[in-house]
C-alpha cells in the first residue's frame, strides 16, 4: 500500500485584470480578450477536471458582464469585491468544501501574491507567466480523468443550487435531505470503475479513512442522486479481507460533495450488512489519525462504529455485527450487492 | 484564547462565543461542515497545543461547545504539569 503524498489542487483562482487578460476591463468599452496563455490554460484545467475561480477587485456586475461573455459558465464561486483576496480564497475554499492547500492563485500584481503567500501559505501561488510550467507538476496531474471529473464543474453548480435551497429551506439537516429526495444506490465494483475509483482515492482527503492508492480487489461503490442532479459515482469502501469472520476495508474514499450529504455512513452500513450477510460478525475499519480527515471518522461514528485500538498514526474503528444494521432514514438506498 | 473564542473566530461570528455550553457542535446545532470543523481543530491545536484528532479516537469530544471546551482544557492542563 502506497501513501499518496502529493496534494493535489482542484480549484485554481484567477485574478481577472491584468492577469487573465490585458488590462482593466472596467475602463474598457467590452470585456478585453483573455490572453491565449491564459485561456489554453483554462482549457486545461477543464481537462483535467481541476475548477477554475475568480478572486477580482471588481464590482459584483462584473461577474454578469463575464457570464455573458465567451468565458460564461466556466468559473465558480466567483468572488468580486474590494476586500482581501485573502478572504477571498477564503470564502472561495468554505463554498467547495475544499480545504486551502487545494487552492492555487494566479495574479500578475506581486504584492497581492505576497499577501497570499504571508497569510495563507498553504496556496499555491503563481505569476501568469509561471501557470504553463507549474500544468506540469504533479499538483496539477490528477492522474486520469474520468467522464465524472470533466462534468465536476455542473456537479458543483448543482451544489450552489442545493446550497441557496439550504439556506431557504426551515428545517433540521435531515428534514432539508429527505425533502432533496436523496437516492442512493450500492453495488459491487466491476472493472469499468477502476479509473474513477483510482480517481476517488487520489482526490479524496476529508473523506479518506487511509490516504492509499485504490488496491483493487473487492469493493462497494456507491452512487448518488438528489432532485438537483446525479453525481455519479462517489464513494468506495474496499474490502481486503471478505472472508471470515471480521471483514476489513482498506480504504475508504468519498467526494466532498457527497461526504456532507452522509455517504460516508450509508456506505459503510451497506458494507456491514453485505459482511453480515456472508457470516462476518464485526467490520473493521483502519484509519490514519490525521486532522484533516476527521470528516471521515464522524462519518465512521455515525454509522455506529467505535475505535477498537491504536497502533501508531492509525486507530482501527470497529462495527459489532450481531443486529442487521439499518440505513438512516432520511435517505432511499438501492442495494445492488 | 479559550475554546468558545477560537470557534467564534472560525465561524466569523463573535456571537457564537457566548452559546450555551450544551450547544451542539454538529447536527442539530451549529451544524458546523466539514471544512469548518477541520479548521476549528487546527486553530485549537495551535492555540493550546491539544491535539484533538489525535487523542480523542472516537471524536466523543465534538459533541457540544461544553464537551470540546473540557477536553482541551483537561489535555492542556495535563501537558503543562508534564516535563517541559
Amino acid at each position: 500500500m502506497t501513501a499518496v503524498a502529493i496534494r493535489l489542487v482542484k480549484v485554481v483562482v484567477w485574478d481577472l485584470d491584468g492577469t487573465l487578460w490585458p488590462g482593466v476591463a472596467l475602463e474598457s468599452e467590452s470585456l478585453p480578450a483573455p490572453y491565449p496563455a491564459a485561456l489554453a490554460a483554462l482549457d486545461t484545467l477543464a481537462e483535467r477536471g481541476i475548477l477554475v475561480s475568480v478572486a477580482s477587485r471588481n464590482p459584483a456586475e462584473m461577474g454578469e458582464l463575464v457570464e455573458r461573455s465567451a468565458l460564461a459558465g466556466r468559473f465558480v464561486a466567483a468572488q468580486y469585491g474590494w476586500g482581501r483576496k485573502v478572504d477571498a480564497l477564503r470564502r472561495i475554499a468554505a463554498e467547495l468544501d475544499v480545504r486551502l492547500d487545494a487552492l492555487a492563485f494566479v495574479d500578475d500584481d506581486p504584492m497581492e501574491r505576497a499577501d497570499v503567500e504571508r497569510t495563507l501559505p498553504e496556496v499555491i501561488v503563481l505569476a501568469p507567466d509561471e501557470v504553463a510550467d507549474a500544468l506540469s507538476w504533479p499538483e496539477f496531474d490528477p492522474g486520469p480523468v474520468t467522464t465524472a471529473a470533466r462534468s465536476r464543474v455542473d456537479s458543483y453548480r448543482q451544489r450552489e443550487r442545493r446550497r441557496a435551497a439550504r439556506s431557504a429551506f426551515d428545517g433540521s439537516e435531515e428534514d432539508f435531505l429527505r425533502w432533496c429526495e436523496l437516492r442512493a444506490t450500492l453495488r459491487r465494483a466491476d472493472a469499468g470503475d477502476r479509473e474513477r475509483l483510482v480517481e476517488l482515492a487520489r482526490r479524496t482527503t476529508q473523506y479518506n479513512s487511509t490516504g492509499v492508492e485504490f488496491p483493487g480487489g473487492e469493493a462497494v461503490v456507491l452512487s448518488l442522486a438528489d432532485r438537483f442532479g446525479d453525481d455519479g459515482l462517489v464513494g468506495v469502501a474496499a474490502v481486503s479481507t471478505s472472508d471470515g469472520p471480521e471483514w476489513t476495508v482498506d480504504l475508504v474514499a468519498v467526494s466532498c460533495r457527497a461526504g456532507g450529504r452522509g455517504a460516508v455512513p450509508v456506505l459503510l452500513t451497506g458494507v456491514a450488512r453485505l459482511a453480515r450477510s456472508r457470516g462476518a460478525g464485526r467490520l473493521l475499519v483502519p484509519c490514519r489519525l490525521t486532522e484533516r480527515n476527521v470528516p471521515v471518522r464522524l462519518g465512521l461514528k455515525q454509522a455506529g462504529f467505535t475505535a477498537a485500538g491504536r497502533t501508531g498514526g492509525v486507530a482501527t474503528y470497529a462495527l459489532d455485527l450481531t443486529d442487521t444494521p439499518t440505513y438512516p432514514g432520511w435517505i432511499t438506498v438501492t442495494e445492488q450487492l | 484564547m479559550s475554546v468558545p473564542g477560537i470557534l467564534a473566530a472560525v465561524v466569523g461570528d463573535p456571537a457564537v462565543a457566548e452559546l450555551p455550553r450544551d450547544t451542539p457542535l454538529l447536527s442539530g446545532g451549529l451544524a458546523l461542515d466539514s471544512v469548518t470543523v477541520v479548521r476549528l481543530l487546527a486553530e485549537i491545536r495551535t492555540a493550546t497545543g491539544v491535539d484533538v484528532a489525535d487523542l480523542d479516537l472516537d471524536l466523543d469530544a465534538l459533541a457540544t461547545i461544553g464537551t470540546l471546551t473540557d477536553f482541551v482544557d483537561a489535555h492542556g492542563e495535563q501537558r503543562d504539569g508534564g516535563p517541559g
